[in-house]
Protein backbone atom coordinates (compact mmCIF):
# COMPACT_ATOMS: atom_id res chain seq x y z
CA UNK A 1 0.00 0.00 0.00
CA UNK A 2 1.10 3.57 -0.93
CA UNK A 3 0.76 6.13 1.96
CA UNK A 4 0.85 10.10 1.57
CA UNK A 5 1.21 11.94 4.75
CA UNK A 6 -0.99 14.36 5.43
CA UNK A 7 0.65 17.47 7.16
CA UNK A 8 -1.57 16.32 10.33
CA UNK A 9 -0.60 13.05 10.92
CA UNK A 10 3.42 14.38 10.04
CA UNK A 11 2.74 17.19 12.80
CA UNK A 12 1.56 14.11 15.53
CA UNK A 13 5.23 12.45 14.43
CA UNK A 14 6.95 15.45 15.74
CA UNK A 15 5.82 16.99 18.49
CA UNK A 16 2.06 15.18 19.34
CA UNK A 17 3.21 11.56 19.70
CA UNK A 18 1.76 11.18 23.26
CA UNK A 19 -1.90 12.76 22.00
CA UNK A 20 -1.59 10.19 18.91
CA UNK A 21 0.26 7.62 19.56
CA UNK A 22 -0.91 5.67 16.46
CA UNK A 23 0.19 8.22 14.20
CA UNK A 24 3.83 7.07 14.88
CA UNK A 25 3.21 3.74 15.28
CA UNK A 26 1.92 3.88 11.51
CA UNK A 27 4.08 6.12 9.96
CA UNK A 28 7.24 3.43 11.64
CA UNK A 29 5.18 0.80 10.23
CA UNK A 30 5.08 2.13 6.94
CA UNK A 31 8.52 3.01 6.98
CA UNK A 32 9.79 -0.52 7.90
CA UNK A 33 7.89 -2.34 5.88
CA UNK A 34 9.16 -4.40 2.39
CA UNK A 35 5.94 -3.63 1.15
CA UNK A 36 4.11 -0.41 1.25
CA UNK A 37 5.73 2.96 0.54
CA UNK A 38 5.44 6.31 1.77
CA UNK A 39 5.20 9.52 0.72
CA UNK A 40 4.33 13.32 2.12
CA UNK A 41 2.93 16.65 0.42
CA UNK A 42 4.67 18.09 -2.42
CA UNK A 43 5.15 21.77 -1.01
CA UNK A 44 4.05 20.76 2.49
CA UNK A 45 7.47 21.62 4.06
CA UNK A 46 6.79 25.43 4.58
CA UNK A 47 3.65 24.59 6.43
CA UNK A 48 5.41 21.78 8.56
CA UNK A 49 8.16 24.65 9.21
CA UNK A 50 5.51 27.14 10.49
CA UNK A 51 3.37 25.06 12.80
CA UNK A 52 6.53 23.04 14.54
CA UNK A 53 8.65 26.11 14.57
CA UNK A 54 5.79 27.87 17.16
CA UNK A 55 6.59 24.63 19.59
CA UNK A 56 10.24 24.18 19.02
CA UNK A 57 13.61 25.69 18.34
CA UNK A 58 14.94 26.74 14.94
CA UNK A 59 17.62 24.01 15.22
CA UNK A 60 15.32 21.29 16.33
CA UNK A 61 12.72 22.08 13.77
CA UNK A 62 14.81 21.72 11.01
CA UNK A 63 16.15 18.69 11.86
CA UNK A 64 12.88 17.13 12.04
CA UNK A 65 12.07 18.40 8.56
CA UNK A 66 15.61 16.94 7.16
CA UNK A 67 14.66 13.76 9.10
CA UNK A 68 11.42 13.83 7.13
CA UNK A 69 13.10 14.36 3.96
CA UNK A 70 15.43 11.61 4.25
CA UNK A 71 12.59 9.16 5.46
CA UNK A 72 10.09 10.01 2.79
CA UNK A 73 9.33 10.16 -0.83
CA UNK A 74 8.35 13.65 -1.95
CA UNK A 75 6.53 13.61 -5.45
CA UNK A 76 7.23 16.59 -7.22
CA UNK A 77 4.61 19.21 -6.63
CA UNK A 78 4.72 20.24 -10.32
CA UNK A 79 3.14 22.86 -11.97
CA UNK A 80 -0.36 20.12 -13.21
CA UNK A 81 -0.38 19.18 -9.63
CA UNK A 82 -1.15 22.77 -8.40
CA UNK A 83 -3.76 23.01 -10.84
CA UNK A 84 -4.97 19.85 -10.74
CA UNK A 85 -5.54 20.94 -6.95
CA UNK A 86 -6.89 24.44 -7.61
CA UNK A 87 -9.65 22.81 -10.23
CA UNK A 88 -10.66 20.58 -7.32
CA UNK A 89 -13.99 20.81 -5.37
CA UNK A 90 -12.01 21.16 -2.31
CA UNK A 91 -12.36 23.80 0.64
CA UNK A 92 -9.33 24.46 1.39
CA UNK A 93 -6.47 24.45 -0.86
CA UNK A 94 -3.88 23.09 1.08
CA UNK A 95 -6.13 20.26 1.29
CA UNK A 96 -6.61 19.86 -2.06
CA UNK A 97 -2.78 20.53 -2.81
CA UNK A 98 -2.48 17.27 -0.90
CA UNK A 99 -4.82 14.88 -2.71
CA UNK A 100 -3.60 15.75 -5.64
CA UNK A 101 0.09 15.08 -4.96
CA UNK A 102 -1.23 11.93 -3.57
CA UNK A 103 -2.98 11.02 -6.93
CA UNK A 104 0.11 12.21 -8.78
CA UNK A 105 1.98 10.20 -6.94
CA UNK A 106 -0.31 6.91 -7.41
CA UNK A 107 -0.69 6.71 -3.44
CA UNK A 108 -3.57 4.39 -2.12
CA UNK A 109 -4.29 6.27 0.54
CA UNK A 110 -3.81 9.49 2.30
CA UNK A 111 -3.04 8.85 6.45
CA UNK A 112 -5.00 11.95 7.67
CA UNK A 113 -7.09 12.86 10.84
CA UNK A 114 -8.66 15.44 8.64
CA UNK A 115 -11.24 12.83 7.00
CA UNK A 116 -14.18 15.18 7.33
CA UNK A 117 -12.31 17.86 4.57
CA UNK A 118 -10.93 15.52 2.17
CA UNK A 119 -14.43 13.81 1.13
CA UNK A 120 -13.71 15.46 -2.35
CA UNK A 121 -10.40 13.80 -2.64
CA UNK A 122 -9.91 11.32 -5.63
CA UNK A 123 -7.36 9.34 -3.11
CA UNK A 124 -9.81 8.33 0.13
CA UNK A 125 -8.18 9.60 3.27
CA UNK A 126 -8.54 7.24 6.47
CA UNK A 127 -7.04 8.06 9.66
CA UNK A 128 -3.98 6.03 11.15
CA UNK A 129 -5.73 4.30 13.19
CA UNK A 130 -8.13 2.83 10.92
CA UNK A 131 -4.93 2.57 8.31
CA UNK A 132 -3.12 0.65 11.28
CA UNK A 133 -5.96 -2.44 10.97
CA UNK A 134 -5.75 -2.23 7.64
CA UNK A 135 -2.01 -2.84 7.06
CA UNK A 136 -2.59 -5.19 10.49
CA UNK A 137 -5.09 -7.18 8.41
CA UNK A 138 -3.02 -7.07 5.17
CA UNK A 139 -0.48 -9.02 6.71
CA UNK B 1 20.62 -4.53 -12.16
CA UNK B 2 22.41 -7.96 -11.54
CA UNK B 3 21.00 -11.66 -11.47
CA UNK B 4 20.86 -13.81 -8.24
CA UNK B 5 20.59 -17.71 -8.44
CA UNK B 6 19.11 -18.88 -5.09
CA UNK B 7 18.86 -22.36 -3.88
CA UNK B 8 15.36 -22.42 -1.85
CA UNK B 9 12.93 -25.02 -0.41
CA UNK B 10 10.11 -24.94 -2.69
CA UNK B 11 7.40 -24.42 -0.07
CA UNK B 12 9.26 -20.92 1.10
CA UNK B 13 9.17 -20.30 -2.75
CA UNK B 14 5.37 -20.72 -2.81
CA UNK B 15 5.11 -19.42 0.09
CA UNK B 16 7.19 -16.23 -1.04
CA UNK B 17 5.01 -15.52 -4.37
CA UNK B 18 2.15 -15.61 -2.88
CA UNK B 19 3.11 -12.83 -0.11
CA UNK B 20 4.45 -11.03 -3.07
CA UNK B 21 1.65 -11.34 -5.15
CA UNK B 22 -0.72 -10.11 -2.65
CA UNK B 23 1.33 -7.20 -1.69
CA UNK B 24 1.95 -6.55 -5.42
CA UNK B 25 5.51 -6.28 -5.24
CA UNK B 26 8.17 -8.64 -6.43
CA UNK B 27 10.65 -11.03 -5.31
CA UNK B 28 13.36 -9.37 -6.09
CA UNK B 29 12.55 -6.27 -4.11
CA UNK B 30 11.66 -8.23 -0.75
CA UNK B 31 14.85 -9.66 -1.23
CA UNK B 32 16.74 -6.52 -1.94
CA UNK B 33 15.20 -5.07 1.49
CA UNK B 34 16.00 -8.51 3.76
CA UNK B 35 19.46 -7.62 2.40
CA UNK B 36 19.40 -4.17 2.79
CA UNK B 37 18.25 -4.70 6.58
CA UNK B 38 21.62 -6.91 7.23
CA UNK B 39 23.82 -4.39 5.93
CA UNK B 40 22.33 -1.57 7.22
CA UNK B 41 21.07 -2.04 10.73
CA UNK B 42 18.67 1.01 11.51
CA UNK B 43 20.21 3.91 12.62
CA UNK B 44 19.46 5.14 16.59
CA UNK B 45 16.16 6.00 16.02
CA UNK B 46 15.84 9.87 15.62
CA UNK B 47 12.04 10.05 16.79
CA UNK B 48 12.17 8.03 19.62
CA UNK B 49 15.89 10.18 20.81
CA UNK B 50 13.88 13.58 20.32
CA UNK B 51 10.90 12.65 21.62
CA UNK B 52 12.43 11.35 25.04
CA UNK B 53 14.61 14.66 25.22
CA UNK B 54 11.66 16.67 24.59
CA UNK B 55 9.97 14.70 27.24
CA UNK B 56 12.73 15.14 29.58
CA UNK B 57 12.31 19.37 29.11
CA UNK B 58 8.90 18.89 30.02
CA UNK B 59 7.40 19.56 26.69
CA UNK B 60 3.85 21.02 25.97
CA UNK B 61 2.53 19.28 23.00
CA UNK B 62 0.76 22.08 20.25
CA UNK B 63 -2.97 21.73 20.20
CA UNK B 64 -5.05 20.13 17.64
CA UNK B 65 -6.42 23.31 15.64
CA UNK B 66 -4.08 23.32 12.61
CA UNK B 67 -6.19 26.37 11.64
CA UNK B 68 -5.38 28.38 14.73
CA UNK B 69 -1.58 27.40 14.84
CA UNK B 70 -1.77 28.78 10.98
CA UNK B 71 -3.10 31.67 11.70
CA UNK B 72 -0.83 32.53 14.43
CA UNK B 73 2.25 32.07 12.22
CA UNK B 74 0.49 34.68 9.69
CA UNK B 75 0.06 36.77 12.16
CA UNK B 76 4.02 36.96 13.62
CA UNK B 77 5.29 36.87 10.11
CA UNK B 78 2.63 39.01 7.97
CA UNK B 79 0.80 41.63 10.42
Amino acid sequence: MKVLFDLNVLIDVACRWRRFPDAVTLYRQVLASPVDQDAWPGGGDTTLYDIIRQSLDEERTRAMLAQFGAELTLPPLTAEVVATAQRRQMADLEDACVAASAFAAGCDVIASRNVADCQASPIVAQPPTVLLARLTQAR
Amino acid sequence: MAKLTLHVEPDIIDAAKTYAQAHHVSLSKLVTHFFRTLMFPPAPDFWRQLHTTLEREGFTEPPNDLDALRQAHVQRQYQ
